[in-house]
């Protein structure tokens, strides 16, 4: 077949375009396909004023053109507060509100790893100035300055192991308190199994006081 | 009104002609852009604008507000690099601005916040540390969007994380006449950094500046982003050294002619393109570096790179206080660089004496 944009060169990229729950069989040449932004190249990632767009909805619709049976399902996802779909959303790449983040996070979790460093946020923290938040660090300090808003930030549902942990504070400390030391220690290899060694360290003192007061 | 960071003479010495960040935020109770309506934008600035004029550590910068403003104020604005081109595209739109121009707050862009600070020369930890301090400021009086996970929430997913672009602007003309631009655009790709034009339009730039910035916001820290940027920057610079050495070795006398053509040109042409006086500029820039020529009077004012600003459309139109377009737009380019170029002196004979 050729492709469906020269119509010169044999078509060698098979990809499925949903919008709005409307799908698109594309069929294009390599050469193509990279001037549509769908193979990330030279001129994909350069010198557009926003070179990610067109990157992003290649690397999405290249998702779906692997997992065409879901593609349909996952393309229908709506967000509840904004009413942006999946579709939508990897057509310009572009959220519609914080919801977003939670409702199309998990969809996109290989994707963001593709283009950024990682799924996880390292940077600066809301409420504090980076140098504040280095000293914190090195003494496993939580974050009492951030405002309560954080609490109901989309994360802290979307993927709340990590957050759960660390919005912690005082509420979780007081829990852990009815928690028996076998229930602490399960607690604490979770940690260790998820490379959160700040929490483990604190669960480990946690588990150190518990069996101080059971004496 | 106090003198602007791009005329300042920092903008003027060696490659990197200023330093730049910026930092995308989003305030809690509203939606981002996409799902933005008119309505609901304007009720957006007006909280924020509100809440940063009781702060008095910010009120100190000028506010300016779209619907007070008409077109060519805004893209003056622009062509200044105070505001971004997608605000300029905004019906609703509001934000802060210091005097100097290297600190610009725009409310309603891409993302609700943007906070933008420029430096002349190279000082990107000065803008960075600039527009950190303004950001811990801001935080505290707006409810900015943030999870633990993802950082700052952002409208478009290159940005989320940390929200930042740090750049730097760059001369680099012997580079782009050797036609390496493209090759040093693919060797620093991998390096999660890109290259792109400011001036003119399009994919080359006919003042030969050239913007590097960081693509990577999320599962980085800004520190390392910088440093980072720092070093790869450093490394492009000395490759445009080196390509200058040996230009203005094999091949001087065309070199220092082609110089000294383009500062006649600009002194006694009566009209003028914007490209074509961009290319004459770029060549004054590298002459000025390359100890061709000098400034004849030691207090000369503006820089190179102020005077590149001053000649786009919106900026004359403001400075001769009346609209034009075509042929008498380019007089008035003319005439601008005949009265703003400063004197120039031969440095290569001076230094023979």
């Amino acid at each position: 077949m050729l492709c469906e944009k020269c119509g010169i060169r044999e078509a060698t990229v098979h990809y499925t375009e949903v919008v709005n729950g409307v799908k698109k069989e594309h069929y294009l040449c390599a050469q193509c396909a990279r001037e549509e932004g769908l193979i990330p190249g030279i001129s994909g990632i350069s010198g557009e004023d926003n070179p990610f767009v067109r990157f992003l909805s290649g690397l999405l619709g290249g998702a779906q053109q692997q997992t065409d049976t879901s593609s349909d399902k996952d393309s229908s996802i709506t967000c509840p507060n904004c009413g942006m779909t999946f579709g939508e959303f990897t057509k310009i790449g572009k959220f519609g509100c914080p919801e977003c983040y939670r409702t199309f996070g998990p969809l996109i979790e290989n994707e963001f790893k593709k283009f950024q460093a990682d799924s996880h946020h390292i940077g600066k923290k809301y409420g504090k100035s980076i140098e504040n938040q280095q000293i914190e660090a090195v003494l496993g300090k939580d974050d009492p300055a951030a405002p309560a808003k954080q609490e109901t930030s989309p994360e802290s549902a979307a993927a709340g192991e990590k957050s759960a942990q660390e919005e912690g504070g005082k509420a979780a400390e007081a829990d852990e308190e009815a928690l028996s030391i076998a229930e602490l220690e399960k607690k604490k290899e979770e940690a260790v199994k998820r490379e959160d060694y700040l929490e483990a360290a604190r669960l480990r003192d946690a588990i150190r006081k518990a069996r101080e007061k059971n004496e | 009104m106090s003198e602007a960071w791009f005329e300042k003479k920092e903008c003027d010495t060696g490659c990197i002609i200023s330093s730049k960040c910026r930092l995308a935020r989003n305030i809690d109770g509203f939606n981002f852009s996409p799902k933005l309506d008119e309505e609901s934008a304007r009720r957006m600035i007006d909280k924020t604008v509100e809440q940063i004029r009781r702060d008095p550590k910010l009120n100190g910068n000028r506010f300016y507000d779209f619907k007070n403003m008409s077109l060519t104020q805004k893209q003056e604005m622009q062509e200044q690099h105070s505001i971004s081109n997608y605000l300029v595209g905004q019906k609703e739109a509001a934000g802060f601005i210091s005097d100097d121009r290297s600190v610009s707050l725009m409310i309603n862009e891409e993302d609700h916040i943007r906070i933008q600070t420029f430096s002349a020369g190279a000082h990107l930890d000065t803008a960075f540390k600039e527009a950190n301090r303004l950001d811990d400021e801001l935080g505290r009086i707006l409810p900015y969007v943030y999870s633990d996970k993802y950082g700052y929430l952002t409208t478009c997913l290159s940005s989320t994380g940390t929200g930042m672009r740090a750049s730097y602007f760059l001369h680099l003309p012997v580079l782009a006449l050797a036609g390496q631009i493209e090759t040093v655009k693919t060797e620093i790709s991998r390096f999660n950094v890109t290259l792109k034009p400011v001036t003119g339009e399009g994919r080359k730039s006919p003042a030969d500046v050239y913007q590097i910035t960081n693509t990577m916001t999320l599962g980085v820290r800004e520190e390392d982003v910088i440093s980072s940027l720092q070093k790869i920057t450093a490394q492009i610079v000395a490759q445009e050294q080196a390509y200058e050495k040996q230009y203005f070795t094999q091949q001087r006398d065309h070199a220092i002619d082609a110089v000294w053509r383009c500062y006649a040109t600009l002194k006694f042409a009566r009209m003028l393109s914007y490209s074509d006086a961009l290319v004459m500029l770029s060549q004054i820039r590298l002459g000025l570096n390359a100890g061709i020529i000098r400034p004849a009077a030691d207090n000369a004012v503006s820089s190179i790179y102020a005077l590149m600003i001053q000649i786009q459309p919106a900026s004359l139109q403001t400075y001769y206080g009346k609209e034009m377009i075509g042929d008498e737009l380019e007089k008035a380019r003319a005439n601008f660089l005949r009265t703003n170029l400063p004197e120039m002196a031969d440095a290569v004979s001076s230094q023979k004496q």
